[in-house]
């Protein structure tokens, strides 16, 4: 099944050389601390600070709108700093959500409304049910699909995952065309 | 966001206290008085339809929070007798909650994505877990955490304490290069350092 086109008007968004399509009406601060490595749509209204640390943000990856990607605070015995967040590739990212997570590994699938707590560790090829809240410093092992709060147990994902993930996000970029 | 529609009541004056600052991206309207070393993220919207809003120091105010004075019935009533709200000291909203409390108290941490309607009076070192949502209470007693998708409620033993003074520590050195913003035109007091 093949995704149907999405268009937009280049107006509304701004092209980068290595394809990464990155909406007018999204907030992106520390622009020089934040790294897309190709390919990525950013939607409108997403808030990405790269202001408080360094954001790496993978291949193919989506970022629906209204979405904020921030990076978590962590106070060490020696003082405080915030810590990068470093996004892998073919990740999609639905609406409102809010990532404070550390890293989010490659090919997940992260729901809409949910809230990645603080200093999370994702690992590769997991989902996160919409609505969901990930409790802060939570390491969610790779293939797992959680959701609801933490009392949810972790359910197993098939192992073909990581080429669905594949699938989606470069179908999800080929058919998002300027009309 | 469809529920704030249309224009607050009166002129906007934002009076920002000494090391405040408050990012030009968030969006002030009507009466705010800031106190020091606060911090206001970009996309923050604090809208003071009904009445005046009065926050304390060292409050940090994160992306896509909400807070809105949309009280009809006050116990604090301000100059022209409109409904007051008022924040204390110490307050971490993270990103994505909505206040409409009339009356929060110190340290508390607003988790995202909470809310917090107009008859709920927040005292000190409480916590509002992430997605709660807190409709028809009068008081919440001290250091009580909410959590669960029930809003259970529970009393929590620590110490209040925030991170929001020490985030601000960090962000305010970083900010100027990154934001436009509308600071304070005084700076933060220096600590006072007793002579020996």
């Amino acid at each position: 099944m093949e995704l149907g086109d999405v268009k937009y008007s280049r107006a509304d968004f701004i092209e980068t050389a290595s394809g990464n399509k990155v909406s007018r009406q999204s907030i992106l601060c520390g622009s020089q601390n934040i790294t897309l490595n190709g390919k990525t749509v950013i939607q409108r209204d997403c808030v990405i600070r790269g202001d408080l640390a360094n954001i790496g943000i993978g291949r193919h990856c989506v970022i629906n709108p209204n979405t904020v990607l921030r990076p978590s605070f962590k106070k060490f015995s020696k003082g405080v700093s915030f810590f990068p967040l470093h996004i892998g590739d073919h990740v999609f990212i639905e609406s409102d959500c809010v990532i404070s997570a550390a890293n989010i590994g490659s090919y997940c699938y992260i729901g809409k409304g949910s809230i990645i707590g603080r200093r999370c560790i994702i690992k590769e090829c997991c989902a996160i049910a919409e609505g969901s809240i990930v409790p802060p410093e939570t390491v969610i092992p790779p293939l797992s699909f959680f959701s609801g709060t933490t009392s949810a147990p972790y359910e197993e994902l098939p192992e073909c995952t990581k080429d669905l993930m594949i699938d989606i996000t470069k179908n999800y970029y080929q058919h998002f065309i300027p009309s | 966001n469809a529920e704030y529609m249309g224009g607050a009541g009166g002129r906007t004056s934002i009076r920002i206290g000494p090391g405040s600052i408050v990012c030009a991206d968030a969006e002030l309207k009507g009466e705010i008085v800031f106190g020091l070393k606060c911090f206001v993220h970009p996309k923050a919207r604090i809208i003071a339809e009904n009445g005046p809003i009065y926050i304390g120091d060292s409050c940090m105010i994160e992306e896509q929070v909400l807070i809105i004075n949309q009280l009809t019935d006050g116990a604090l009533r301000g100059a022209d007798d409109r409904p007051v709200m008022s924040i204390g000291s110490h307050n971490l909203f993270e990103v994505g909650c909505t206040i409409k409390a009339h009356k929060i108290g110190d340290l508390n941490t607003f988790e995202p994505k909470c809310v917090v309607e107009s008859q709920c009076e927040i005292s000190t070192g409480c916590t509002i877990g992430a997605l709660c949502h807190l409709t028809s209470c009068d008081r919440m007693p001290d250091n009580c955490v909410v959590f669960g998708s029930n809003n259970q409620r529970r009393i929590c033993g620590d110490k209040p304490q925030t991170s929001a003074s020490l985030q601000y520590d960090l962000i305010s050195c970083t900010a100027n290069k990154y934001h436009n913003l509308k600071k304070a035109k005084v700076p933060a007091p220096k600590p006072n350092i007793p002579a020996t």
